[in-house]
């Protein structure tokens, strides 16, 4: 009853605020300037005719960008996949703590995530990439490739997020943005920024915190990060870039009475990287990059009863690098070549029970070579690559890719890739069963076909049919270490709608099918993600009145749940911004976040829940 | 590995093949308007490169940066200060705009960023005003949007011999106060193209106040003749377009390095002559002028 109460106030209450949102959205008109000059448009356009332009990439990929991500409020850029279409969180619960995710069907762990072209997947740590521990302020955009991506990536069998940072503001010698926020359980978000360029140098740099007393029971976090960019401009063009990022995090990661424990861990990453794009010729760009770093990682588990650790792990990571890259040519025809060179040394430790497969020294050198190029016939264009990748203790596996694009109309596309690709394996654990790092990586053979079309007035329309066999994926029978085969296939469809007084629709459908391939049996919510999952957007933007908000709903069905899962209704989020202009330079915004408004249970072990109806607030301040 | 042979034989075989390139210069259009397209034809006639046109108010949302990446341009035009605001994330490619009423009236932009100015320098204002016989001109202005074009102008014009009475005004409501203080200050008004600045009501009130005070007032269009402006120096879309396709064609030879802001070089003086024979007024010399 009080459940219903509050969806019947929560719609109503939405409904109200967007109509009242809509009345100032008519008013917008052209200023007096543009129209003696003769430049506003002959008829008042209320709504553009078409979303987006059609890409013409042969993947699966989605964009996210700076503005997008600020308009839901977003923490980490486990807030930010959580919105896209074909990427499903599985743990929601306080921000800067740890997140699991899928990709079509892929588990996390299969795609590669880098910040301007670093690795952040943590070889020593199940290749995870922690997304929950990278903070989204220096984020400029967000490019996600749905699906195997290795001839272009290397180790990429599910798919790349390749996050690309902020450039140094081009137009000012200063500038900056501060911003707090505060919501329940002392959740709390500060960060600051400051931009600039002189003649030939520039720089980025922001910093911030993110705390929580925890929005679920032991899953407090303290997140602290900082990062830094500096450009240097070099003669005919070309750039130099410095790069500096360094985090730091602990938290609770879960706590159970009925089981008498209590889990906590901790993160520490810095790194650096260089990176220098020089013009050769015309239409022939050189790129070099070197980086290095180091990711630690801790995971202590005890009892709640007594002050007694069972489970006492640790895993450090250093990693160096370095690449160089020719590009040539353009849209209709195109090569790129390069060479790839990396090298991470892992330590790992389990004090406790001192397993030999939790406690071991490992060096691995990664050597690659890659070729993918474009050749465009009129309509038509052919997008093959090849990488080969020498790594030393495991296999060398060879990538390649064929994709195609056909241009049906000036906004009709059709796409389609088939492609071969590999995983790192989980090399702790798992991997190490035997005493030796398990030798076999994990290898995909996809296709996919897709056609995005904006030929609907007002309507842009995206839909992608996949299928991968995947194998060598490691499992355990409760005696060994099993090397499975797995098929996933599916459909994703993707909707969005020009605005209309201010509104616009985002929509995406996801249906996937993941089975075991031996025994024909589906795979389970935490090996293959959702089966279906429906992502619906309601975004509302008066550039007038300076208001922007975003309601966001998330419905996922999973294949079995477990014994202790709960499962209900669609978790639904509303986020507000209303920008307050001081002049020209600087600006002042209110913002507040509503998540999980219906206050939904879903996770699929009981002592790590979703985290509740949760409020926050907060301000920016931009000049 | 027959598929992978296959992949480097095509792409190989491929690359190696004759094939027109893609476009040179990739031109993001702000509007479907007739200045525009006027400007587009002088720009086709003077840079007679292949172009990918975009117009931006067909769509509700233009990822210019995914656009370019895909695109490769070697040049990218922006048309209109739409098309300018949306391209400001473009660092690597050299980036022309013309019909853009930001490029040089309030703020610096990346050294990738140039193009044909909408404003016309202050000098060739300063040459009016010295055939108007006015040494003394008021001028309102918002600093965040006209600031830096009034700081060259009160430079130019503090070296002429001209007094710059210049009026900060930061609310559109703010001018009809602010007008009171320029009674018997100034011998003439110049009208910037300020969006600020210049509304229906206010253009209304400085245009009666100039009239009142016997002071002609000097305007960036043509369109306030009819209202009561004296005199207006109007741009020409047609030869912009000319101007910035010969600095796209020079760019795109490898003859200009650079990319800089320059003043549109064709500017036509339109006239009130009733206006001006009211004020006992004449426009002496030839102002028209080519830079």
């Amino acid at each position: 009853m009080a459940l219903n109460l509050t969806k019947r106030h929560f719609f109503r209450s939405t409904l109200l605020l967007l109509a009242l949102a809509a009345a100032p959205a008519v008013a917008a008109e052209t200023d007096e300037v543009t129209r003696s000059l003769g430049l506003s448009e002959e008829q008042s356009v209320t709504s553009s005719r078409f979303p987006r332009p059609a890409s013409r990439i042969a993947e699966n990929q989605t964009v996210i960008t700076s503005e997008e991500i600020a308009r839901i409020n977003a923490h980490t850029v486990a807030d930010v996949l959580q919105t896209l279409p074909g990427v499903q969180l599985d743990q929601l619960q306080t921000p800067g703590s740890v997140n699991f995710f899928h990709v079509l069907g892929a588990t996390g762990r299969h795609v590669l995530v880098q910040i301007d072209g670093v690795p952040q997947n943590f070889i020593g740590s199940e290749n995870i990439a922690w997304v929950g521990h990278i903070p989204v302020q220096m984020i400029e955009r967000i490019e996600v490739v749905k699906g195997a991506a290795s001839a272009a990536w290397g180790s990429a069998l599910g798919g790349v997020v390749n996050i690309i940072t902020k450039s140094p503001a081009a137009d000012r010698a200063a500038g900056g943005m501060l911003s707090a926020s505060t919501g329940r359980s002392s959740t709390r978000d500060l960060r600051a920024e400051l931009s600039g360029s002189s003649e030939n140098f520039g720089y980025y740099l922001t910093g911030g915190t993110i705390s929580s007393d925890g929005l679920v029971q032991g899953n407090d976090t303290d997140f602290n990060h900082g990062f830094g960019k500096f450009s240097f401009a070099l003669p005919n063009r070309g750039e130099a870039t410095l790069g500096i990022d360094v985090r730091q995090d602990s938290m609770g990661l879960e706590e159970s009475q009925r089981f008498n424990f209590h889990n906590t861990g901790a993160n520490r990453y810095v790194s650096g990287n260089l990176s220098v794009r020089y013009p050769l010729a015309e239409r022939l760009d050189l790129e070099l990059n070197g980086r290095g770093g180091k990711r630690e990682v801790e995971n202590k588990r005890m009892l709640l009863s007594e002050p007694t650790l069972f489970f006492d792990a640790s895993g450090k990571e250093s990693f160096q690098g370095a690449g160089a890259s020719l590009s040539w040519g353009d849209a209709s025809h195109a090569l790129k070549g390069g060479v790839e060179f990396e090298r991470t040394d892992i330590e790992a430790r389990e004090l406790v029970r001192q397993l030999p497969q939790m406690n071991f020294d490992l060096s691995l050198r990664r050597l690659s070579a890659y070729l993918n190029g474009t050749y465009t016939i009129g309509k038509l264009s052919i997008l093959p690559g090849v990488r080969l990748d020498h790594i030393d203790l495991l296999e060398d596996p060879v990538s390649y890719t064929l994709g195609a694009t056909l241009r049906l109309t000036d906004s009709t596309l059709l796409r389609g890739y088939a492609a071969r690709g590999y995983g790192m394996p989980v090399i702790t654990n798992l991997g190490m069963q035997s005493g030796e790092v398990q030798r076999e990586l994990q290898h995909v053979r996809t296709v996919q076909a897709g056609v995005e079309s904006a030929e609907i007035p007002y309507l842009w329309l995206k839909g992608t049919l996949f299928y991968a066999n995947v194998w060598n994926i490691q499992g355990f029978d409760g005696l060994a270490t099993t090397l499975d085969e797995q098929v996933r296939q599916g459909v994703e469809l993707e909707l969005r709608s020009s605005p209309l007084q201010g509104f616009a629709l985002t929509g995406a459908y996801n249906f996937t099918d993941a089975r075991d391939r031996k025994s024909g049996e589906k795979l389970g919510g935490g090996e293959s993600g959702p089966r279906q999952s429906l992502k619906l957007g309601l975004n509302y933007d008066n550039q007038e009145a300076g208001l922007t908000a975003a309601l966001i709903g998330n419905y996922v069905k999973l294949h079995d749940l477990g014994p202790s899962a709960k499962w209900d209704g669609m978790l639904w989020d509303l986020h507000v911004t209303q920008k307050l202009p001081l002049d020209m330079e600087s600006t002042a915004e209110l913002f507040f976040s509503l998540r999980n408004i219906l206050n939904s249970e879903q996770y699929q072990i009981e002592f790590r829940p979703n985290a509740p109806r949760w409020f926050e607030a907060g301000a920016r301040y931009r000049f | 590995m027959r598929a992978l042979l296959l992949s480097l034989l095509l792409a190989l075989t491929l690359s190696s093949m004759p094939a027109a390139w893609g476009a040179d210069v990739l031109i993001l259009q702000s509007s479907r308007t007739p200045a525009y397209d006027e400007a587009l034809r002088g720009f086709r006639a003077a840079c007679k490169s292949s172009g990918h046109t975009l117009v931006l108010s067909d769509y509700a949302e233009v990822d210019v940066l995914r656009i370019v990446k895909e695109e490769r341009p070697r040049l990218i035009l922006a048309v209109g200060d739409k098309a300018l605001a949306a391209s400001r994330k473009v660092r690597e490619v050299p980036l022309l705009s013309m019909l853009s009423l930001s490029l040089n009236l309030s703020k610096r932009f990346p050294d990738n960023v140039g193009g044909v100015a909408m404003a016309v320098a202050p000098g060739e204002y300063l040459k009016l005003f010295d055939a108007l016989g006015a040494k003394r001109v008021g001028v309102f202005y918002d600093p965040n949007k006209t600031g830096l074009y009034l700081k060259r102008a009160a430079h130019e014009a503090r070296e002429l011999g001209f007094v710059l009475v210049a009026e900060p005004v930061l609310e559109a409501r703010d001018l009809q106060s602010k007008l009171e203080k320029m009674k018997g200050e100034v011998d003439a008004f110049w009208m910037l193209p300020d969006s600020t600045v210049v509304t229906m009501v206010n253009v209304e009130a400085l245009l009666l106040f100039s009239m009142s005070q016997n002071i002609p007032a000097v305007t960036f269009t043509g369109q306030y003749l009819k209202n009561g402006a004296a005199a207006a120096l109007e741009i020409d879309p047609f030869d912009m377009g000319v101007q910035t396709g010969e600095v796209a064609a020079s760019l795109l030879r490898g003859e200009a390095r650079r990319v800089q802001v320059i003043p549109p070089r064709k500017i036509r003086l339109e006239r009130n002559e009733s206006v001006l024979r009211k004020l006992r007024l004449k426009i002496n010399g030839q102002l028209t002028m080519d830079n």
